[in-house]
């Protein structure tokens, strides 16, 4: 069983399964949409119109004005950017570091492993609010502090599938030759365990983004996220909460807007997860 | 052992660096806006506050050792943290074993029916509905449940808990909707993953063989399958439990359930530094109590499984 | 006020039961109480709650349950004029001395007598170091507290102060008076959690970041108080939570109704909704030492760049008087209504001011401000305006409250949106936060000739006649400077469920003061 060979299966099973396809067709028409609203839309994110707040749907306002009268449905869009670059950076960076500590302490073992993943079993049994929170508190707010929060809570996913992972890789006997052969851990690393490992990582990667905005939502909620006037979807959840009852439509539509989203990647990791089955099976049995 | 105890003891000093990192002090939060500067200052005289950080935390700890957390100084003054903690932590895990169960008891269902009618459409179905109720941002559906279920029909009530201790129909009833909250979107995650092992056990070696010999279904589903198929599923369960100490806290607020996460948050957002490291150090033990029973639970369902 | 017989048989047997004083000592028939009747009353968005001493207490919400729990020797009506509570009249012998009777057979929450002993050791507790209390310094003015007989009390100031008698009201003053023999007894800490007070309502448990629970005090000095035989009163951080468990039936009062609610209120069915100028001054704070603020032209510019009225119905939707300096309206006496100049909108007066300073167009500046509730609101809209009108960067920047005020005080930063709650007292408004040695003014403004006004106004004890004249005068003067922009001065709402008689709302939001003569029918 070649390496390159695993992800050429791979690739067509996912692009033919159906579950995955749903999900790329709503993510592909969530990137349309962000790509296109400056175009689109007449109003900017930001255009206050104090003679307008929280008017209902209309055909001037699809999902309808917030407590500025703002256009919701603009604002719903360009946060989705906003929220997704969020999740999106902080689950890249707390992936790299995970999984550089994750494979660094399965392919080693020894002392390293068993320090290093005490430390990782701290860090995982915190509760992600509160370590989310205290990380606010002291970075203060704003996108990057939010991003940097949502790495650190990843960061023990990824390092304990990693080090497992690599751990159960390591035995393999194309690793073993490489090793007998003199190659440097690095290289074996790189080139022998990452592209085997990669795929269920990726599947984190995918689960990980939709909860990345579920915890952006969940900081800006209470306030301390991403700073106005930028809009984000949490602030949009925040800002909705507050007139409830006044305006249901601006918490109800955007949280819909949040769900259909997080619906689209949970899908794509669905279907990845599909698409790796058969391998992932042989690799860990 | 040895482990988990150097795990409290770094944890704790951990929150303790992070915490000192943050800007801000108690006095500040205590006296609020007639916080006239000799008030801070014998604010900060009165509780040690200047002391080196060594100092400070090498007597939190010592006094922790011997099982006392001291007390809350800028949150519930003179109010002991274990005072806080045991008044707040019955109620996030009442809601929390409320939700937890709720959530067993939908995932059970629809992860059984889906996995046994595979492909069909019991299975689209609950499969799509899982996979939905995942997307769900939690306090969000909280709000929607309140809307409908409190609001329009008047069913429950639409703010405020009625603690166990006071009243445990009370507990039931107006913590109903915060658990249903909580545990629509952890039933989705539960029983995808329990049809996933399901799915897998049924092909599996012994069961075919056990069909083929003519055993009952039932006796197959139960014997064979589902001790095996429960092993990873109570394992994400105990995978839960971090969540439902911890991120339980916008729920809590919006319910008004008096847990020890917004205990926590309070407490920080206060800078009570002694409260959060009480809680902190209170967290891991239930987070490695959880631990424990999680194994304890799988080596029950499979005598052959080694730690 | 019929009273039936069950409540009077209750009334007399609670009377018989708990006045272990000789006869003739009472001149208040000790209320006939216990009605049974719990009253539901919620605090909205606090969490920190640390003591209920009030020589303590620093903190809103602490002060909300004292005023419940207590009496100090006067205290204002819904007018803000100053009338009795503990002490019965007042004299001035001279500038510098003031006379208080004490009533007599009021009951602290333990049975005991209140008497003098007990007002002397109150400040003598304030005034001592080693106990530490928020107010000493502003209490430094009193040398002296004596007790002329049981019932008459002299305090001697240092200078004429005229603002005496608001530092010995019933607001956020610290000076109710406490019993002596309680604190003795249990200790200045235990005192803190579990006081006894004269208050109409006693405390019976206190669940921290939860509830309060407390039984009426059937001793009350003021027959037929309280009305309901308990209070409940829930902490709830979410302010949209508590209307939603009013709505529902859960609750009878909401001190704090959320601005956006207040439309939706006012025409809900089964629901009282009140609404009074408040006793508050919200404003954006400047660093005046520091770039952009540092030139009294470009604040000029600010100021004159805000429509108020629309910046009112932007911010708290219309639930404020706009505002041209710190002394609310509901301070008749000291208000100034004469409009002046640098806080009316005139966009192109601001841009010649603008002109004329050393900043102009796309300055940028960072305002600070905190995220709960409107607060947000209040900083977005003004950043908005601002920008629209002069063509400045101004950014928001949120900061938790507390990291935000205490940069406040250490002047670190350009500017806040701050605002000052039940301050009761124009020498507070003023003085505190513009004289050059006011303990308010952060950012160090410094102007001889106001100092010399209000060191004037202060002892000048005939404060209506003569005192109002100066502190107007005293607002034109800083007006001139603008060293904050002055906003607006928001609405105190609340609201009670229809069914509940006997609310009156008080302009300074006196939440445990307002709650005795509520009651469900």
């Amino acid at each position: 069983m070649t390496p390159g060979r695993a992800t050429g299966g791979m690739w067509y099973t996912f692009r033919t399964n159906r579950v995955a396809q749903a999900g790329g067709t709503i993510i592909v028409s969530t990137l349309m949409a962000i790509l296109l609203v400056r175009l689109l839309s007449p109003y900017g994110p930001n255009e206050k119109d104090y003679m307008s707040i929280l008017h209902m749907p209309s055909l001037a306002h699809p999902f309808g004005t917030d407590s500025f009268g703002q256009d919701v449905l603009t604002r719903v869009v360009y946060g989705a950017q906003v929220s997704l670059i969020i999740s999106f950076g902080g689950l890249i960076l707390g992936g790299l570091v995970g999984s550089v500590i994750g494979m660094a302490s399965g392919f080693w073992g020894g002392v390293l492993d068993a320090v290093t993943m005490r430390f990782i079993d701290l860090l995982y049994s915190f509760p992600t609010y509160v370590l989310a929170l205290c990380l606010m508190l002291l970075l203060g707010y704003g996108s990057r502090s939010v991003s940097l929060a949502i790495a650190l809570v990843y960061v023990p996913n990824f390092a304990r599938l990693a080090r497992s992972m690599t751990a159960a890789t390591r035995a393999e006997n194309y690793v073993t030759a490489a090793r007998l052969m003199g190659q440097s851990p690095t290289r074996i690393l790189l080139r022998e365990i990452l592209p085997n490992i990669a795929a269920p990582l990726l599947v984190q990667f995918s689960a990980g983004l939709g909860f990345g905005i579920i915890l952006e939502a969940g900081l800006s909620f209470v306030g301390l996220g991403v700073q106005p006037p930028t809009p984000s979807l949490g602030v949009m959840m925040a800002d909705g909460k507050d007139y409830f009852q006044k305006a249901p439509w601006v918490l109800t539509l955007t949280g819909v807007s949040v769900a259909w989203i997080i619906l689209g990647l949970n899908l794509i990791g669905d279907g990845l997860r599909d698409a790796l089955d058969p391998q992932l099976r042989r690799r860990l049995s | 052992m040895i482990g988990s105890f150097a795990m409290l003891v770094v944890g704790a000093a951990v929150v303790f660096l992070l915490l000192h990192a943050i800007p801000g002090d108690a006095a500040i939060a205590a006296l609020g806006d007639s916080a006239s500067p000799d008030a801070i200052a014998a604010f900060r005289a009165q509780h040690h506050l200047n002391d080196p950080l060594a100092v400070q935390f090498w007597s939190w700890a010592q006094a922790a050792l011997t099982g006392d957390l001291g007390q809350s100084i800028s949150l519930a003054g003179g109010f002991s943290t274990a005072a806080l903690i045991a008044g707040s932590l019955p109620n996030t895990l009442f809601v929390g074993a409320y939700a937890l169960i709720l959530a067993i008891a939908i995932s059970l269902a629809g992860g059984s029916i889906a996995a046994s009618r595979h492909g069909r459409i019991e299975d689209v179905l609950a499969t799509s509905g899982a996979i939905v109720t995942i997307s769900l941002p939690d306090f969000w559906l909280g709000y929607v449940l309140v809307l409908v279920f409190s609001l329009g029909f008047g069913w429950f009530p639409a703010y405020g808990f009625t603690r166990p201790g006071d009243s445990l129909a009370g507990a039931f009833h107006s913590g109903f909707l915060p658990a249903l909250a909580i545990a629509v979107p952890m039933a989705g995650i539960l029983s995808r993953m329990l049809r996933a092992t399901l799915l897998e056990t049924f092909r599996r070696a012994y069961v075919v063989s056990a069909h083929a010999m003519g055993f009952g279904r039932f006796f197959i589903f139960w014997h064979y399958v589902l001790r095996n198929a429960l092993i990873p599923y109570v394992t994400a369960i105990g995978l839960q439990a971090r969540y439902l100490l911890g991120g339980v806290v916008v729920i809590e607020r919006v319910f008004g359930v008096p847990g020890v996460g917004s205990v926590m948050v309070d407490a920080a957002f206060a800078r009570d530094y002694g409260v959060v490291q009480g809680c902190a150090v209170v967290f891991l033990l239930i987070v490695i109590a959880t631990n424990l029973l999680v194994d304890t639970i799988c080596g029950l369902l499979d005598p052959r499984r080694t730690a | 006020m019929s009273i039936s017989r069950r409540h009077l048989l209750t009334g007399i047997a609670g009377a018989v039961a708990t006045n272990a004083a000789p006869a003739g000592l009472g001149q208040y028939a000790y209320a006939a109480v216990a009605n049974g009747q719990t009253l539901r009353a919620a605090l909205t968005g606090f969490s920190v709650m640390n003591t209920l001493d009030p020589g303590k207490a620093a903190v809103n919400p602490e002060f909300f349950i004292i005023w419940g729990m207590f009496n100090t020797l006067v205290k204002f009506d819904a007018g803000m004029k100053v009338v009795g509570d503990l002490a019965e009249s007042w004299t001035n012998p001279d500038p510098t001395t003031w006379e208080f009777r004490l009533r007599k057979g009021v009951r602290f929450h333990d049975g005991s007598e209140m008497t003098a002993d007990d007002v002397v050791f109150t400040f003598e507790r304030i005034a001592d170091e080693k106990f530490g209390s928020p107010v000493r310094k502003r209490m430094a003015t009193v040398t002296q507290v004596v007790a002329l007989d049981p019932y008459t009390v002299r305090l001697k100031t240092d200078q004429p102060f005229a603002p005496l008698l608001s530092a010995l009201t019933n607001t956020r003053t610290s000076t109710q008076i406490v019993c002596k023999k309680a604190v003795l007894a249990m200790g200045n800490e235990q005192y803190g959690r579990t006081p006894i007070g004269t208050g109409p309502w006693k405390l019976k448990e206190w669940r921290p970041n939860e509830r309060l629970i407390f039984v009426a005090h059937t001793e009350y000095f003021e027959s037929g108080l309280p009305r309901c035989g308990a209070l409940e009163v829930p902490l709830i951080k979410d302010d949209a939570s508590a209307i939603n468990a009013l709505a529902a039936g859960g609750l009878e009062f909401v001190n704090a109704v959320p601005y956006g609610e207040s439309d939706r209120l006012q025409h809900m069915q089964g629901v009282t909704f009140s609404s009074v100028p408040g006793l508050n001054a919200r404003f954006m704070a400047l660093n005046i030492q520091r770039p952009p603020f540092d030139d009294v032209h470009f604040r000029r510019a600010v100021s004159m760049s805000i429509n108020r009225e629309a910046f009112v119905q932007a911010a708290v939707f219309g639930q404020a008087l706009p505002s041209q300096g710190y002394i609310p309206k509901a301070i008749g006496w000291a208000y100034d209504d004469t409009p002046h100049e640098y806080a009316q909108f005139n966009p192109v007066r601001a841009k010649e001011e603008l002109a004329k300073s050393k900043y102009g167009a796309g300055t940028e500046a960072v305002i600070t401000g905190f995220p709960d509730a409107w607060w947000k609101r209040m900083i977005e809209v003004f950043v908005d305006m601002s920008n629209n009108v002069l063509g400045v960067k101004f950014r928001v920047e949120l900061q938790d409250a507390r990291t935000a005020y205490s940069r406040w005080t250490q002047n670190d930063g350009q500017a806040w949106s701050m605002g000052w709650i039940a301050l009761c007292d124009p020498d507070e408004y003023l003085f505190d936060c513009f004289h050059s040695t006011g303990w308010r003014n952060f950012s160090k403004y410094n102007n001889p000739a106001l100092d010399k006004l209000l060191e004037q106004a202060r002892q000048e004890l005939d404060r209506e006649a003569k005192g109002g004249p100066l502190y107007k005068q005293a607002e034109r003067l800083i007006a001139d400077d603008c060293p904050s922009v002055f906003l607006m001065n928001t609405f105190s709402n609340s609201a009670v469920l229809a069914k509940v008689k006997g609310f009156e709302h008080t302009p300074y939001d006196g939440f445990g003061a307002q709650l005795a003569p509520m009651s469900i029918s």
